[in-house]
């Protein structure tokens, strides 16, 4: 081994497990691996959509990778490849970084800058950790507070709560005189659902919850004599309407996709009542959900698909959307919103804008999305997006100690290979 | 070494062959033009510099020009011959600005100009013209020639048809076609920007005659008298429709066409600050609705200037017209458009400094040549770094200016990275021999300089588009431009200097030209790893820079993008090259195979991820740039395997002399040990 590598290897060379975990090996290993995941992830994203791909290949454990080979544009054929996912990639990258790269690095003035660098990646990596693991976001769409009156009654101007983009739960309502009780239920507990079905028994209440036929995409549709319908059938007892759910195809971006599904409540009395759930989410056009609505045993209950709600700690209102154009053109330019931001009797006014989000107690708003896109406003609509990831601002944090390190450990080097033999028996 | 500057020698003369039976004769005239004389040069210059507002900037119409020039007619200027005095073809070459004045002030002329280049005989089969079916080599049609009605309505008939078509299943015909429509579209809505300015409107009728001002007037004649016409207009009130009316109506109806013809070509008429307007210019047909509302009088002038420059007989009397006009919108402009920026522009893209520096690049490569021919002269070394620094000065120096004009940092889109990534390379290049004075890297330096400003030209005629157009909303921060682009840039380019570099060493190795142990090679083998630790840092930092950019606007730190992802598989790339050469898993040979591949894996995330069609950064599609890419990879990855195989097939024998070696003391141990060096 040579002098340079000599002193960055490990302090004590022995075929430990410990060694074999921080060993300069299993690292370029795992960083071919995850190249690699990169790669045949970027490919996959052009049939199968960011979400799948993201779910599939970054976030799994293992999985079988297709890469499409072509040569000049022209598909040649599909390799299949198993892999393991990106997440025990880099829980062992990480591992093998801070027993290899921290632990076991002689720990001298020659190293500072590689040991400073090693940290920078293991606090990235974590931060990446976290984010997967206790963040969460979702979009909040309001329309342009009206400056006097109370505007239209369905519209939503302020709001403390934002919904997710994806993720779906299923809200049991019970009526309890002035007050409405509510139970959740996430969507991963609903997943039997697609294909088969899911039964619920409510604690101490007199009725089952059976839930069938789940399509991730669809729309529902009234039955009429000149409509097929591939799926169940329902109508409401004494009703003439009949309404089915109509399967749509899955859009890349699931975001786009309304879920729904059927739902059959079997009352301990032996009452059957059928309906369909319908996952739309309406804001900010309608500010009320409507849920499916049933009684048992005289108690109103209510049955909600809808996307997961999340709470905001303080209350957002919309008190105008500005959006300007390049001269002559309908190219945005700028697109901000003005909100007043209400705590209690507390209020500030803040403004939020493509690359200035707003900070705030543990939740970032970000300006993403304006409409009507067509016709356009005034009254307009804002959508902002909300998240809540503990290790927001760890990745800045990182990147200085990283670009730092680089600095100290490549200028080190570069200056010891200026001034060495090597250089003068080099030049010609 | 002169075995490998006689193979440099053969290689430039061949280019050069090639380049030379490459060329073709412009196509001739089918009739005799009207313009017999030359715009004049000093009028050219002047004109250039017309201020006009174009996709949300205000900007010379030289850029506007150039850009309709190379979207529409994909060349920077447009060729034919004409029968000569003397009965030989004279060939004519059109600059962009006066290719816009001709079809201006020579309508009949331009619209038989050689325009739209058709690469695929398939093309005229579909539009029913006659051909000798060759496959290779391309034709012109002119705009007349796409006017005539069967074969406007089949074209719109097939764009209609091909364009519902995903653009990746259409075939080459279908694809051509599209984009021709496109094209002629473009061209179709400059050629009548300013029609009703070019013809005479015959009034009848005593009382209209007397409203507009005479039997047979012009356009701007009528909006001279806007108050008068307007006043018989309310007269007759909703009466125009009636028979009577019929020549009251034949004018409005005209100029109703007049405000739809300037429909998408440039707004030539500024805002008027008397009237409080903002930066938003006006079309044509703004001015003539303002006019006729009896309001923006200002723009009168400008009206008149532009009906005595189609009106007028001779040339010269154009040249002045036009002029007139130049000043007259400079002058309006002036107030709300910063003069000193549109003229910084004209002269910026008349100097065009980088397309100099293209040819000091192959001065300095040829010195550099000259200088492997004659090792020992140390003038020549000197007279080549001096040579490309110079030309790294000017294309630097035209990024600045680009700079200045945009008030923006160095890139702002696909066209400046090409630019940036060049001068980079270079500097880098540049750097590496000084350090190492081997000849190698002068070499290298200013063929990867010219050969990126070369792709840079060509991407900006393929792409034709404006490359200083606005930006949108999200990459309108400065701050974020001038570290994560710039920085993840630095590192793009050092990662495709590092990959040349690699390349240059498998090629000397696989060739025998020289042995892995010799000075020349370790040298070249410290300029890669050097370089990659130094692409390494730009690079880890600019990836990580753009995802605390892309957690500030699109609210999430890594959406594993694209574009993000390329950045990351750069880095980790060369993550995996420096652990792999210190824990020993590859030597030499190891390092530049996998930094040639590297290389691949930078061509990838700067250019194919565009080319994918998903995601956030999706910027900036081009056909042609396909196969760029792919010949970047199948170069890339040939010169993958020829290192491969030699290294599999081929035991290096041992040199002569081997003992020099001892001269290299730090990795030449370990280095040797990875070549077999028995003899047998």
């Amino acid at each position: 081994m040579t002098a340079v590598a000599e002193s960055l290897a490990p302090a004590r060379a022995s075929a430990s497990p410990l060694a074999l975990l921080g060993s300069m090996k299993l690292a370029v290993v795992l960083i071919v691996l995850l190249a690699l995941l990169t790669w045949l992830g970027t490919l996959a994203q052009i049939d199968e959509g960011l979400w799948k791909v993201q779910r599939d290949y970054f976030e799994s454990w293992g999985l079988i990778a297709q890469l499409p080979l072509s040569w000049w544009g022209t598909p040649l054929f599909t390799l299949r490849i198993p892999l393991p996912g990106a997440y025990p990639v880099m829980g062992l990258l990480f591992v093998n970084l801070v027993v290899g790269g921290l632990m076991r690095l002689r720990w001298n003035v020659r190293n500072i800058g590689v040991l400073v660098v090693h940290i920078g990646i293991a606090l990235l990596l974590i931060a990446g950790f976290v984010k997967l693991e206790a963040s969460y976001s979702g979009h909040l769409a309001l329309y342009e507070a009206p400056k006097g009156g109370s505007g239209v009654a369905s519209r939503l101007y302020e709001a403390s709560t934002f919904v997710s983009f994806h993720d779906y739960e299923l809200a049991l309502l019970t009526e309890r005189g002035e007050q409405v009780e509510e139970r959740v239920v996430a969507e991963a507990a609903l997943a039997n659902a697609r294909g088969g079905s899911v039964t619920l028994a409510p604690a101490g209440l007199p009725f089952k919850v059976q839930l069938h036929d789940w399509l991730d995409n669809c729309q529902p549709r009234q039955k009429g004599p000149m409509v097929n319908a591939v799926t169940p059938v329902v109508s409401e007892t004494g009703s003439d309407v009949a309404v089915f759910l109509e399967p749509r195809p899955a859009n890349k971006e699931r975001e786009r996709n309304v879920a729904g599904c059927y739902v059959t409540v079997l009352a301990d009395d032996g009452t059957r009542i059928d309906s369909v759930l319908f996952g739309a989410e309406l804001r900010p056009f309608e500010k009320r959900r409507v849920p499916f609505c049933f009684t048992v045993a005289g108690v109103r209950y209510g049955l909600d698909l809808r996307r997961v709600m999340f709470d905001l700690p303080y209350t957002i209102r919309l008190d105008r959307f500005e959006k300007n154009d390049h001269p002559g053109t309908t190219m945005a330019r700028d697109f901000r919103s003005f909100v007043t931001v209400r705590e209690g009797a507390a209020e500030r006014q803040a403004q939020i804008y493509m690359n200035t989000p707003l900070r705030k107690d543990g939740f970032v708003l970000y300006q993403t999305n304006w409409g009507p896109q067509e016709g356009g406003g005034p009254p307009w609509y804002s959508v902002l997006e909300v998240s809540n990831n503990p290790s927001d601002m760890w990745p800045a944090i990182a990147c200085g100690v990283i670009a730092l390190g680089l600095m100290i450990h490549f200028l080190r080097k570069l200056g010891a290979f200026l001034t060495s033999s090597t250089r003068e028996a080099l030049k010609a | 070494m002169n075995t490998i500057s006689r193979c440099a020698f053969s290689f430039a003369l061949s280019l050069l062959a090639l380049l030379g039976a490459c060329s073709r004769p412009a196509p001739r005239l089918p009739a005799p033009p009207e313009r017999t004389e030359s715009w004049s040069r000093e009028f050219v210059e002047a004109f250039a510099s017309l201020p006009l507002q174009d996709n949300g900037r205000v900007k010379p119409a030289v850029t506007f020009a150039a850009f309709a020039l190379y979207q529409i007619h994909g060349r920077r200027d447009l060729q034919y011959t004409v029968p000569g005095a003397d009965g030989r073809d004279q060939k004519v070459t059109l600059d962009p600005t006066e290719w816009l004045c001709d079809i201006w002030c020579y309508p009949n002329q331009a619209s038989i100009y050689p325009l739209f280049r058709i690469e695929h005989s398939g093309v005229l089969d579909a539009l029913g013209f006659a051909n000798d079916g060759q496959k290779q080599g391309f034709e012109y049609l002119s705009y007349a020639q796409l006017l005539e009605e069967k074969v406007l309505q089949k074209l719109q008939e097939l764009f209609r048809q091909y364009s519902k078509v995903d653009q990746t299943a259409r075939n080459d015909v279908q694809e051509h076609l599209v984009q021709l429509w496109r094209r002629f579209v473009a061209y179709d809505a400059i050629h009548r920007q300013l029609a009703s300015l070019q013809y005479d409107i015959d009034v009848t009728g005593d009382e209209l005659q007397q409203a507009v001002g005479g039997a047979t007037v012009r356009l701007a004649t009528v909006l001279g008298n806007a108050g008068p016409l307007r006043a018989l207009l309310l007269r007759i009130g909703r009466d125009i429709e009636s028979e009577k009316h019929a020549n009251v109506m034949r004018l409005v109806e005209f100029l109703t066409s007049a405000v739809e013809n300037d429909n998408g070509g440039a707004r030539l008429l500024p805002p008027i600050a008397a009237l409080g307007e903002q930066d938003t210019w006006h079309t044509l047909g703004d001015g003539i609705n303002m006019l006729l509302q009896g309001q923006g009088d200002a723009l009168l002038p400008l009206f008149r200037d532009l009906q005595q420059a189609m009106q007028a007989k001779g040339l010269r009397d154009k040249e002045t017209a036009l002029r007139a006009f130049r000043d007259k919108v400079a002058a309006l402009a002036g107030a709300r458009t910063d003069a000193g920026h549109i003229a910084l522009e004209t002269t910026y893209y008349r100097a065009n400094w980088h397309y100099q520096s293209i040819h000091w690049f192959l001065f300095g490569f040829v010195l550099a040549a000259a200088c492997w021919l004659l090792p020992r002269n140390r003038l020549l070394w000197w007279a080549s770094l001096l040579v490309t620094t110079a030309a790294l000065g000017m294309l630097s120096y035209d990024i600045v200016l680009r700079c200045l004009i945009t008030g923006r940092p160095p890139i702002k889109n696909l066209y400046d990275t090409f630019l940036f990534i060049a001068a980079v390379g270079v500097a880098i290049s540049l750097v590496a021999e000084l350090v190492l004075p081997r000849r190698l890297a002068l070499a290298i330096a200013p063929v990867l300089g010219s050969v990126l400003v070369m792709f840079g030209r060509m991407f900006e005629v393929t792409r034709g588009e404006d490359t200083m157009d606005p930006l949108v909303a999200v990459l309108d921060s400065n701050f974020w431009l001038a570290t994560h682009v710039t920085t993840i840039n630095i590192g793009y380019a050092t990662g495709l200097a590092a990959a040349v570099f690699a390349c240059v060493w498998v090629l000397l190795r696989a060739s025998r030209l020289v042995h892995p142990a010799d000075p020349t090679a370790k040298a070249l083998m410290r300029m890669i790893y050097g370089i990659t630790c130094f692409s390494l840092a730009f690079g880890v930092v600019g990836t990580i820079l753009g995802g605390v950019w892309a957690n500030d606007s699109w609210g999430r730190f890594w959406g594993w993008d694209p574009k993000e992802n390329g950045a990351l598989m750069i880095c980790l790339a060369q993550i995996a090259l420096l652990h792999a050469r210190m824990s020993g898993m590859v030597r030499d040979t190891g390092i530049a195979l996998w930094a040639t591949v590297t290389g691949c894996v930078v061509v990838f995330s700067w250019f194919h991820v565009n080319l994918l069609g998903v995601g956030l950064h999706s910027y900036g599609f081009s056909s042609g740039l396909r196969d760029a890419v792919w010949w970047s990879y199948t170069i890339g990855l040939s010169i993958f395997c020829i290192g491969c195989l030699d290294n599999l097939l081929r035991p290096v024998p041992v040199r002569q002399g081997q003992a020099a070696d001892a001269a290299v003391p730090a990795r030449a141990g370990a280095a040797n040990a990875a070549w077999p060096t028995s003899n047998g």
